[in-house]
């Protein structure tokens, strides 16, 4: 029975800031992409390769025959194979880009918040300086 | 400042099992589901290790238990589980599939460390795999200089 080693993971948590890196290395990106086994939750769900390595595998392996990503459930005595990428890899990560956008989103909403509030405030001092009154405070 | 590191091992069902290189003959014994449950926790306690906090909890989400044994005397055990969830620390959790699955929880009697029965041990585990029809997957700790050269005797073995 042969056990081949597929990656080393390296998690770093620095106490102080709460903040957690955390990195794969050697991993092959096949298994990254298509055998979720190979790709860790973590509290964001997020997937070890980064998203450039990702979607550049995904480029570059796009258009071969892969024999269908449902393989990986179907598969008993067969022999597990590689999975090699196609198009139906993009559909495959596109929850996770969505989820990705998501996390951003909330930043890019969080700052906008800010600026527009900021800039609401400006716009109304300027207009109406009673506003200005106790330094903003409601 | 507090760091891990691992190796993920997998083990390919697909090549024929061979026998492990541990000295002398070891018996292995796999306990799952409700029917095991009893003598699983008998068992467990002959090897002198306490006893889980989640032992139910983890025989009710259907892991397996294996015990190596040495001429009836209980000398290692190691659980396996079929699913996901599992953390390996600071919130880093394995996804698992219907068809996969991983070790944990190994642990060998130091008196019997030097006579390799870990690498009969991961045998078992596999052998449990081999049941369930799963890949099996693991992890072991750069540091962990005993287990590593377990998996790498095993790698150079089937090579």
């Amino acid at each position: 029975m042969g056990k081949k080693k597929l990656m080393t993971v390296v998690l770093v948590r620095v106490r102080g800031l709460g903040w957690t890196f955390q990195k794969a290395i050697g991993s092959p990106l096949h298994y990254a992409i298509h055998q979720p086994t190979w790709r860790f939750a973590t509290r964001r769900r997020r997937p070890f390769a980064s998203w450039p390595e990702i979607v550049t595998k995904a480029a570059w392996c796009a258009g071969t025959w892969c024999g269908g990503h449902d393989a990986r459930y179907r598969q008993s005595a067969s022999r597990v194979r590689p999975c090699r990428g196609s198009a139906l890899t993009y559909l495959y990560l596109y929850p996770a880009f969505e989820l990705h956008h998501e996390e951003k989103g909330g930043t890019v909403v969080h700052y906008a918040f800010g600026a527009v509030m900021g800039a609401g405030y400006g716009a109304a001092a300027e207009v109406a300086p009673p506003v200005k009154f106790a330094r903003g405070l409601p | 400042m507090y760091w891990y590191a691992w190796n993920i091992y997998l083990t390919d069902l697909e090549q024929p099992l061979t026998a492990p290189y541990a000295k002398g003959k070891f018996d292995v014994r796999i306990f799952s589901g409700e029917q095991d449950r009893e003598t699983a926790r008998t068992q467990l306690a002959s090897v002198g290790a306490p006893l889980p906090d989640n032992f139910d909890a983890r025989l009710n989400r259907g892991d397996a238990l294996a015990i190596i044994y040495r001429g009836g005397e209980p000398v290692a055990f190691g659980w396996m589980t079929f699913t996901g969830g599992m953390e390996m620390a600071y919130g880093l959790k394995w996804i698992l599939h219907a068809n996969e699955g991983t070790q944990y929880g190994s642990f060998v009697l130091p008196k019997w460390r030097a006579q390799a029965s870990l690498a009969c041990e991961c045998g078992a585990e596999h052998l449990c795999a081999r049941a369930w029809w799963v890949r099996s997957v693991g992890s072991i700790s750069v540091l962990n200089s005993q287990s590593l050269s377990m998996a790498k005797r095993w790698a150079r073995k089937n090579s």
